[in-house]
């Protein structure tokens, strides 16, 4: 998984590539980290643009990183996933945990 | 009795039966009219005689198809009556499911258990999936603080070795005080088995940290293995599901919809079975109008006679033909009358009122 993450006017986002499984956790806290520690950080999108797969953990891996993001105050959501993505966030009803954005 | 009317009508009864008598002698004229009283009356007698026959034939056959008739609708009838039945039991079954009647079910209920049932083990999923998160920091945590221990045991090696060098310093020093020495060299002596002791104990936390990491790697290994799940497997059972619930409820509309009309036949059925019960009262009407005809054909026969019987005094020639004229006006005229009679009121089609 390749990450990049852009702050800008209280907003972090959170560019995610490639494929997110367990082993992506390392660097899926490091691309978040300064988004979570950001004080002026209100809100943090994970753009799921570039993401071609994730299994469950991929999915627990962010439901984890939001209740660290409601803890600090932080509104997260997931922004353009792909449409394989969005069949997968649409079946396990994740929108009723976590605000996706087209 | 109309009927009845239009076969005397074909008979070619004679009327007037014959020309002036001022322009043919009464001698002559005698056995003319006698052979034609005698050939009327065997036409009469002959078709009063077949219309009889075909009339007994008619009533049979009414009765034996009427007979048919009643037979047929007891088997529709009772055929109706167990399709009725088996519709009524169709629909308890599709309407209640194996649960007993206090916790009936429909095939839209039963569905939706079906996707609650997916979407609670999907949840679980989830929830494990988070779990396995919080554990992984768990763990991290507790490898940052053996690698720590490490460290720390690692130092506490290197001071137990100089300690274990100092103790030896202090038995030679005490070697070269001689007498003097001996107490401090016990006490180095001492110092240096604790020195020891140290290192040995070092040595197996040391052991014990390395099993602790080790059985850390294999801890992560196992919730890499529970929180990764291929949910391209869960997309396509949740898909089936769908899609097999959409099958059951089209199915159950179907079904629902086939039993609504096999009860909707099973009521015009009965309905048409009342008719054709009523129906079966022309059964009485038809006796009656075919008893009134049988009752016309024995007027002809007796007419027929009297005709006849006529016929005969003409030939004998006691009477004169003047009186006989007159006597066959005065028949003809009665037979009229018989037939101008009016039918009974049961007998008018037009006013029997059935259903």
């Amino acid at each position: 998984m390749a990450y990049r993450t852009v702050i800008e006017a209280g907003r972090a986002t959170v560019f995610l590539d490639g494929r997110i499984s367990f082993r992506s956790y390392p660097d899926f806290r490091a691309a978040t980290l300064s988004a979570l520690e950001d004080l002026e950080v209100r809100a943090i999108h994970l753009d799921m643009a570039g993401v071609e797969f994730l299994d469950s953990s991929a999915l627990g891996m962010i439901l984890h990183f939001n209740q660290k993001a409601l803890a600090a105050a932080k509104a997260l959501a997931i922004t353009r996933p792909a449409p394989p993505i969005a069949a997968i966030l649409q079946v396990v009803n994740f929108g009723k945990l976590v605000t996706i954005l087209p | 009795m109309a009927l009845f009317k239009d076969l005397v009508r074909k008979q070619s009864l004679p009327a007037p039966l014959l020309p002036p008598l001022e322009r043919i002698g009464e001698e002559a004229l005698r056995p003319v009219l006698g052979a034609f009283l005698m050939a009327q009356a065997s036409v009469l007698e002959r078709s009063a005689r077949n219309q009889g026959a075909r009339l007994e034939r008619a009533e049979l056959l009414m009765t034996e198809a009427v007979l048919g008739f009643g037979q047929s609708l007891k088997q529709l009838d009772d055929l109706v009556h167990r399709e009725f039945q088996l519709s009524m039991e169709l629909r308890r079954v599709m309407d209640v499911s194996g649960q007993g009647e206090q916790e009936a079910q429909s095939v839209g209920a039963f569905a939706s258990r079906i996707l609650g049932t997916l979407d609670l083990f999907v949840q679980a999923m989830l929830e494990t999936g988070q779990s396995s998160f919080q554990l992984v920091e768990e763990t991290s945590g507790i490898r940052s603080r053996s690698s720590s221990m490490t460290e720390a045991l690692v130092e506490l090696a290197e001071v137990a070795m100089r300690i274990q060098m100092l103790s030896l310093n202090a038995s030679i020093e005490a070697a070269h005080a001689r007498q003097f020495g001996a107490g401090f060299a016990i006490v180095a002596g001492e110092v240096q088995k604790l020195a020891v002791r140290s290192s040995r104990i070092s040595d197996q936390i040391s052991g014990l940290v390395r099993e602790t990491e080790s059985a850390l790697e294999r801890t992560s290994a196992q919730v890499e293995l529970i929180a990764s799940k291929d949910l391209n497997e869960v997309i396509r059972s949740k898909q089936m599901a769908d899609a097999m619930v959409q099958a059951l409820e089209t199915s159950d509309r179907n079904a629902q919809d086939l039993v609504g009309q096999m009860e909707q036949v099973n009521r015009e059925v009965r309905d048409a079975l009342t008719i054709a019960h009523s129906a079966l009262q022309f059964e009485d009407i038809v006796h009656q109008l075919l008893g009134s005809v049988a009752a016309g054909s024995e007027q002809l026969a007796r007419f027929a006679l009297r005709v006849a019987a006529l016929a005969g005094e003409v030939d004998l020639g006691q009477r004169t033909m003047a009186d006989l004229l007159a006597q066959a006006t005065l028949d003809f005229e009665g037979f009229g009358r018989e037939l101008d009679d009016p039918e009974p009121a049961s007998e008018s089609l037009s006013q029997i009122e059935l259903f």
